[in-house]
């Protein structure tokens, strides 16, 4: 059959736009992209594999290391499945504390990935005002846990440290300072010609393929679908959350997605703190045997946990599945395909707030 | 696609997904649901599917499942047509549109249902061994 390619046009594994090796191969007619695959594979960690016989004080630290950018919810969705296995309950204030750290970590999270995208598309200022921005959010996850990245926050049966009182008032003066900020650089996103011109209408990811595919998170949001697992969270439901939701299923739309998110997050942090109730952060248990699947919502989406202990609560079975999998194949297989021009491949694939790290788990 | 001469040995990594804890529960529903050799349609996948479409091989199952659920349509169903021709797309459309047709002309023509369905993951098997 004759092919109606004019070239194949490889990116990847290495490239200066990409946070981690991924290889993007494209088949082209002209400069429109017809086809689009992904090959990884370059950074595989092996790491369930490496869970299977230790026990959860182990797995606990390890499944935090999974991913450097979303650490925190791999933290907390694998205690909550642990704590659901042994029937062990986590104290209010300890329910609230986690959910500060997580937003906390959703903001850093999608800071970086609207900074990646704006230095793909070349607005370099904007990409250093957000990464400047995101320190301020790493700066209260260091006050809070002690940590920046691996912050270890979330136990059995609650959480390691409290909040103080001081430490509260100078959380709430950075999300004020976040709120500021941000507004101004939404205000500067949202009214770039050259960024309309760039993002506008370029990586479309229908409703439909959207469920096909199993996007998640900011990817499948911006594609009008109704789907954040903090709604099934019994601490977010009590706190009144409601996904944000957007319908022009582009580029543009997952990126003022995860900026509406971030907005969305400082409100929660702050009715955290205004409701934060009195009481212990830790309520003790024991890890005991069973199995359960427990979904979080993670900065990029769905994270699900399958885990089986033993009766001395080591890990005999676990399987991750992380949003990372399902955006990059909606992105591959969709958001690619009729994509106009080579440098739109990139600013694609950034868009969808891939994790080479959470896929190659 | 093109394949390069460093991407030929890709499938060991590419074993190694399919073979993973939550992956291995979903290929071997589907391979229960075919009543095919399991190896056989992890080879299939390998050779078919690029690596993030392999990883999300179970992400797609739950999609189906729910487009399933909802469905009416007893024979596509138990064949799994929309699972292999869209949600993950192993076998072309005119391939499962034909799979189909034959089964309906089956049942048409005095075979019972189960006998037909039957015939029909026969024939889906018979496209996948071509490969395997």
């Amino acid at each position: 059959m004759k092919k109606t390619v004019d070239v194949s046009l490889p990116i990847g594994p290495v490239h200066p736009c990409f946070k981690e090796p991924a290889r993007i191969k494209c088949e082209t007619a002209g400069e429109r992209v017809l086809s689009a695959e992904v090959e990884l594979g370059y950074v595989k960690k092996g790491i369930e594999r490496i869970m299977v016989g230790r026990p959860w004080q182990e797995v606990m630290f390890l499944a935090e290391r999974i991913c450097g950018i979303c650490s925190v919810i791999h933290n907390m969705v694998f205690i909550e499945t642990v704590e659901r296995i042994s029937n062990i309950d986590v104290p209010q204030r300890a329910a609230y504390l986690r959910v500060i750290v997580n937003e906390l970590d959703r903001i850093q999270s999608h800071l970086l990935a609207n900074y990646s995208y704006c230095y793909t598309i070349e607005h370099e200022t904007l990409a250093m005002y957000l990464i400047n921005l995101r320190e301020t959010a790493l700066d209260q996850l260091e006050l809070i846990t002690g940590a920046r990245i691996t912050c270890a926050y979330i136990i059995p049966g609650g959480v390691r440290f409290d909040l103080k009182q001081e430490d509260s008032l100078k959380l709430s003066s950075a999300m004020d300072k976040i709120e500021e900020d941000l507004s101004r650089f939404t205000a500067i996103f949202e009214g770039g010609p050259m960024i309309s011109l760039r993002s506008k209408d370029v990586g479309i990811l229908t409703r439909d393929d959207a469920i096909v595919s199993h996007a998640v998170g900011p990817t499948a949001r911006a594609s009008g679908l109704n789907a954040d697992q903090r709604t099934n969270h019994p601490t977010y439901q009590k706190l009144g959350f409601k996904p944000v939701v957007m319908n022009s299923c582009d580029n543009y739309a997952r990126v003022m997605m995860r900026f509406k998110e971030v907005f969305q997050s400082i409100e929660l942090i702050r009715k955290c703190i205004k409701e934060l109730p009195e009481g212990v952060i830790r309520g003790g248990g024991v890890v005991g045997e069973g199995e359960f699947t427990w979904i979080g919502e993670a900065p990029r989406g769905e994270l699900t946990y399958h885990v089986k202990t033993d009766k001395y609560g080591r890990v005999i079975e676990i399987g991750i599945q992380t949003p990372s999998i399902m955006n990059i194949e909606a992105c591959a297989h969709h958001m690619l395909k009729g994509v106009d021009s080579a440098a739109d491949v990139t600013s694609t694939f950034i868009s969808s707030d891939p994790c080479i790290a959470c896929n190659e788990r | 696609m093109t394949e390069y001469i460093y991407e030929k040995d890709l499938f060991g990594m590419k074993y190694r997904i399919v073979t993973s804890p939550i992956h291995d529960k979903v290929i071997t529903c589907l391979a229960e649901c075919l009543d095919m050799n399991i190896q056989d349609l992890r080879k299939y996948l390998i050779e078919n599917l690029d690596m993030s479409f392999l990883e999300n091989i179970p992400a797609r199952y739950n999609s189906w499942r729910i487009y399933d659920a909802k469905s009416d349509d007893i024979i596509s169903s138990k064949l799994c047509m929309k699972l292999f021709s869209e949600y993950i797309p192993v076998l072309k459309d005119n391939e499962i549109k034909e799979i189909r047709e034959k089964v309906d002309g089956m049942i048409k023509s005095g075979v019972t249902q189960d006998m037909a369905i039957k015939q029909g993951k026969e024939m889906i098997r018979e496209k996948f061994s071509k490969w395997a």
